[in-house]
């Protein structure tokens, strides 16, 4: 079947945002700009074709915008990148979204940068690094002065090497560019802690959720997470301690866990907001290849299947059960 | 105090506490007849009755570890039974996610346990009971969650106002 | 703060045997908010229950826990006993210290300290419990019926003698349904017309039933009670205020259409009534066949129409009607005999159905009621008749049994017999399923005065030679292999849920089984009713059924419309689930979970004059089950009597007893 796919240059991006607006077809445009902070982007909220200009789709694109949607109502045109665009789909099977209210545009996404993991293999501090550029499939980082070459899988964030949908699942027009995975071959990474014993797993996850301090970044960036009032905010029962100890930190994350399963699309901003580096995407993982083996279901590719945990098959495995 | 208890006579020897959620048309009648049937079983667990499996949040399960709990019991009706059609359809799937989850996080599965339980299943239900708490037994008291606190934060002060 | 009284019930030795219960009755009135803690020997004998009602007098108690058997048995007599003293009834807890406790447990020391913990874990949840009030929902008595066949029909009939008014909805021109088709019926052989008709004009002439033919339920909004349906009259073409039921349109009609009555063995006119005992006596424009309709021409009937009642610019007509509720009886269709390319998938004139063979054997039928062959109009002189085709077989993905086939089989060979005596009969089997009342009786009358030839075996194959079918099969009492040169074959096919039974189950939102039948709320306890309050099953929609049990289930159907009807207002168990808007996100988890369509979206005004989307729970739909709190992750349903709060503090009371 020949698909039609309404392709626009970066050029024609600007045209394009500001026809939108003209026609009244959006009351917002979501996308990225140039912020105050280096190796880093800002959204923009464009409320007119002139907010336009500071467009950005380069590098540094990480936020994303679906996230935004929570708050801006109305027709939005939006930028979204492979992952992001799973996104707009679980929030529309969620009913927090209406595709007609959406303009999406697809952008082609080379693997995000991540400044920390390249500082560190470029054996320098992240505020010591002048400059990140691509140079063919390598980057070259400027640092003190010098330059060094790295490869994408010192650079990319961990998410980005494991790329399974680098070309958006749902857009009414795609940048052009390639949309190609940033690492080949598609197969990804084992996640070595699902081998080890139940004490050492215990040991690792304890560990790392010590750490927590509850500031609740991974929550709030977090798209599937949309209630008017999170859990964790109630008393009257009270779910969960808002105090960082360990015990309910763990509890909070498994609770929230729970609560996205079947939304969350692996994006992986939990993991990359953190303060205190907790491998989010680990829990993420595990979970979707739970839902996939158990239940068939992958989130956010498909506009018409119903979601888990609002359905059942007669067959649904219950060996665990007595 | 009039009769007292050999409670306080016995020997400090723990024995796990379990919590069963049961459902009220197929578990929890099953348990009636375990008791009009006068079949005994050990005496760990205590029963909180819902209307439906269905009605068990997964997040219950998460609260009542963290509140010390040594062992967990969810209970409902054979799939095609539920009194509401399709609540233990909807638990099942929960569930398994979440046994998944807690074996992945480093919880044993053995101290989340499911079952289905007819209203008829007297015997069946002292025997899962029974086999629940063994398990628990060797895995030893709940001691999951007594992490050490970050800060001083969850102590309060030192000392009351003055 | 609350004022809680617990009673500890010794049961006579069956609780005090084991459990310490005065000792646990003193532990608990240490408990916060327990005002008084006592035991005693019967609690829910007279002077037990009086104990608790002078307590809550004495005391002004505003919650009691009573600790004795199990709730399954004595919940409702206790919250009769508070009830009496005029404390509402859900403020009553129990604590179930014998069934679950002191009749398992040997140990007295353990037993007690479990009953404590039991009770305690009661006192911490009626803290939390809440006055709860059934509510009223209103009940517009008025009945739909969807199919005239005999289920609907009997049903129709059955409600309206109680006196409520009925709509019965027919798809095709005519009421009667498949009871119309049949030639005689088993095991009576009395003839299916002259038992049908009667019942047809009781229906029309019964003033509290409306009969809707040749129309079509389109939607089905709202819920138990208030359903409002839409219903698409279909264009007659006809004006069935004028016609007179003369018949002289269908005399000259030059159209000749095969017959979807007679099941392609005759052919009826474009303008015609499926049968000549039709109800409405109203003819049908079948408009895809006119030649009026598709070429401009003719108008003869018109022309003839000595009440001027033909009306070509008729057009479809849709009607809501508020009703409160829906009787589904849409009847069954019969499996493609074709599915077997073994017995000529088809190819072969002579391989007929049950069905066919019915419409031939009637004497108002295409063939005047005479057996002839389809492909030269001979008197068939062998017929072989093979049971189960398309029913117990897993390859098909349909192993169930159509309960109607071994009867109407022998039914067939009786008739064979009486039409043709010399007439070689035979019928391959796999086994003999006569279970009704004087269904037994009858196979024998077939194979024993009859005649008719039984064999137990399947049949391999069936092909053409020199003119007559050979049926290949075997009979396996014996051991052999049969072969039979047959004039005629005719094939028990299988009863099958009608085409759009999907359509029209999800249309009124309630489940199908993996056969496309409508499933009932419980296959031996609610035969006829449904998980969707308000919508009752009858006839072979939900399964195969013949025709007294057709009948029978449009009778308990009926019954049970009627009890709905009884009042009113239907009066719910509070025990439902209720939304609090404020923290909806909208997202109708709730709605794709609840298995009984009891939560709706609605436009909401506030108090500033936007409009608002809500959920509600509609009370009366509600069956309590919890499964749609259980999955709002931001919380914003509980369910009353069952809440978050209750559930936690019975947790808590527990782990704080560390």
């Amino acid at each position: 079947m020949s698909e039609i796919i309404p392709e626009v240059s970066k050029d024609g991006l600007l045209d394009l945002g500001k026809k939108l607006f003209d026609e009244r077809r959006v009351d917002y445009f979501l996308g990225y700009k140039k912020g105050t902070v280096r190796f880093k982007t800002t959204p923009l909220i464009a409320g007119k074709g002139e907010d336009l200009q500071e467009l950005w789709v380069e590098d540094f694109c990480h936020a994303n915008l679906s996230l935004y949607l929570k708050e801006i109502k109305g027709r939005v045109g939006i930028l979204a990148k492979g992952c992001d665009s799973r996104s707009l789909v679980s929030l529309i099977k969620e009913g927090q979204i209406k595709r007609e209210d959406l303009y999406i545009v697809g952008i082609p996404c080379a693997g995000q940068v991540d400044p920390g993991k390249a500082a560190k293999a470029a054996s320098c501090e992240p505020e010591e690094m002048e400059e990140i550029s691509r140079r063919g499939q390598e980057f070259v980082i400027r640092a003190n002065g010098q330059e060094k070459i790295l490869s994408k899988t010192q650079v990319l964030l961990d998410k980005c090497l494991c790329c399974q949908y680098p070309r958006p699942v749902i857009f009414d027009s795609l940048l052009k560019g390639d949309y190609v995975a940033p690492v080949l071959p598609a197969a990804r990474a084992q996640d070595d802690l699902r081998k080890k014993s139940v004490s050492e797993k215990w040991a690792f996850w304890s560990g790392q959720f010590e750490r927590c301090i509850r500031c609740y970044a991974c929550r709030n960036t977090c798209p599937a997470c949309f209630c008017p009032r999170c859990i964790v905010e109630e008393n009257m029962p009270q779910w969960v301690s808002p105090l960082p100890a360990g015990g309910d930190n763990f509890v909070f994350h498994l609770m929230r866990l729970m609560h996205v399963s079947g939304t969350c699309i692996s994006c992986g901003e939990c993991q990359r907001v953190c303060p205190m580096e907790i491998p989010l995407m680990k829990l993420n993982e595990k979970m979707t290849d739970d839902l996939r083996e158990l239940f068939d279901f992958v989130a956010g590719v498909d506009l018409e299947k119903v979601l888990p945990f609002r359905t059942y098959r007669q067959e649904d495995p219950q060996d665990f059960i007595r | 105090m009039e009769a007292k208890p050999e409670t306080e006579k016995k020997e400090k020897n723990w024995e796990p506490k379990i919590l069963a959620f049961l459902c009220r048309w197929c578990s929890y009648a099953g348990a009636d007849l375990t008791g009009s049937s006068r079949i005994s079983y050990p005496a760990n667990v205590r029963i909180l009755r819902v209307p439906c499996s269905g009605r068990v949040n997964p997040l219950f399960i998460l609260k009542t570890l963290r509140s010390g709990m040594d062992g967990i019991l969810v209970s409902g009706c054979h799939p095609g039974d539920c009194h509401y059609t399709a609540g233990n359809y909807n638990a099942r799937r929960k569930f398994a996610i979440l046994s998944r989850l807690l074996e992945y996080v480093g919880i044993d599965s053995r101290r989340v346990q499911f079952s289905w339980v007819s209203a008829s299943e007297g015997d069946k239900f002292a025997k899962v009971v029974s086999a629940v708490v063994a398990d628990v037994k060797a895995l030893g008291p709940n001691e999951l969650f007594q992490l050490p606190d970050f800060g001083q934060m969850t102590k309060g002060p030192a000392s009351p106002d003055p | 703060m609350a004022r809680i009284g617990v009673f500890v019930c010794h049961c006579g030795t069956n609780i005090a045997g084991t459990v310490d219960v005065k000792y646990a009755a003193e532990e608990m009135s240490k408990e916060k908010g327990v005002i008084i803690s006592r035991d005693y020997k019967y609690m829910c004998s007279d002077p037990g229950q009086n104990i608790i009602k002078e307590y809550i007098r004495l005391y002004k108690l505003d919650r009691v826990v009573v600790a004795s058997c199990s709730p399954l048995l004595h919940e409702r007599t206790f919250q009769n006993t508070v009830k009496d003293e005029g404390m509402n009834p859900y403020l009553m807890e129990m604590a179930n210290i014998r069934e679950q406790c002191s009749w398992v447990h040997k140990d007295r020391a353990e037993a007690t300290l479990k009953a404590i913990e039991l009770i305690k874990m009661s006192v911490a949840k009626a803290r939390m419990n809440e006055p709860l009030f059934p509510k009223g929902i209103p009940v517009e008595r008025k009945a739909l019926v969807i199919g005239g066949g005999i289920s609907g029909m009997q049903a129709a009939l059955d409600i309206a003698m109680v006196g409520h008014p009925v709509l019965l909805v027919e798809r095709s021109p005519s009421i009667g349904g498949r009871m119309a088709q049949f030639d005689k019926t088993f095991p009576t052989l009395d003839c299916a017309a002259c038992i049908l008709t009667p019942k047809m004009v009781d229906v029309r002439s019964n003033p509290n039933i409306r009969i809707l033919s040749y129309s079509e339920v389109e939607s089905v909004e709202g819920y138990v009670g208030n359903f409002e349906v839409k219903i698409r009259k279909k264009a007659r073409s006809v004006d069935m205020s004028k016609c007179t039921g003369c018949g002289e349109c269908m005399q000259k009609c030059p159209s000749r259409v095969e017959s979807e009555f007679d099941l392609g063995l005759g052919k009826r006119k474009a303008i015609y009534i499926p049968f000549p005992q039709a109800v409405p006596n109203v003819p049908v424009i079948d408009r895809a066949h006119c030649r009026y309709y598709t070429q401009g021409k003719c108008r003869v009937c018109q022309k003839v129409c000595p009440a001027e009642a033909i009306n070509y610019e008729q057009e479809d007509e849709v009607i809501t009607e508020k009703v409160g509720a829906i009787v589904a009886a849409t009847g069954f269709d019969l499996s493609d005999p074709n599915d077997y390319s073994e017995y000529g998938g088809g190819r072969y004139k002579d391989v007929i159905n049950g069905l066919q063979f019915e419409r031939m054997i009637n004497a108002s039928g295409p063939t005047e009621g005479h057996l002839k062959r389809p492909s030269d109009g001979k008197e068939p002189k062998t017929i072989v008749f093979i049971q189960c085709v398309g029913s117990r077989d897993e390859n098909l993905g349909r192993p169930y049994c159509s309960k109607m086939c071994c009867m109407y089989t022998a039914k067939h060979a009786i008739l064979t017999k009486e039409h043709i005596p010399d007439a070689q009969v035979y019928v391959f089997y796999i086994d003999i399923r006569a279970a009704g009342k004087n269904y037994e009786e009858f196979v024998r009358r077939a194979i024993e005065q009859y005649g008719a030839i039984y064999l137990r075996g399947r049949v391999s194959r069936i092909f053409e030679k020199n003119g007559k079918l050979i049926v290949r099969g075997a009979d396996t009492l014996l051991r052999s292999q049969v072969e039979i040169e047959a004039d005629m074959v005719v094939l028990a096919t299988a009863l099958v849920a009608r085409k759009d039974a999907v359509k029209v189950a999800q249309m009124l939102g309630i489940p199908y089984d993996q056969n496309q039948f409508f499933t009932e709320m419980h296959p031996k306890l609610a035969p006829v009713e449904n998980v969707t309050s308000g919508i009752y099953l009858t006839g072979a929609c939900q399964a195969p059924k013949d025709i007294p049990d057709s009948v029978a289930s449009a009778s308990g159907a009926s019954v049970k419309v009627c009890a709905l009807f009884a009042s009113e207002e239907l009066i719910s168990d509070p025990m439902t689930a209720q939304v609090n808007p404020a923290l909806c996100s909208l997202c109708r988890t709730c709605v794709d979970i609840c298995p009984f369509r009891a939560i709706i979206e609605e436009e909401v005004k506030r108090p500033d004059g936007q409009i608002q989307r809500q959920m509600r729970v509609i009370d009366g739909v509600c069956h309590g089950c919890g499964a749609c709190v259980a999955s709002c992750r931001p919380g914003a349903l509980s369910l009353k009597g069952y809440t978050d709060q209750q559930i936690f503090a019975e947790i808590e009371s527990l782990a704080s007893s560390f």
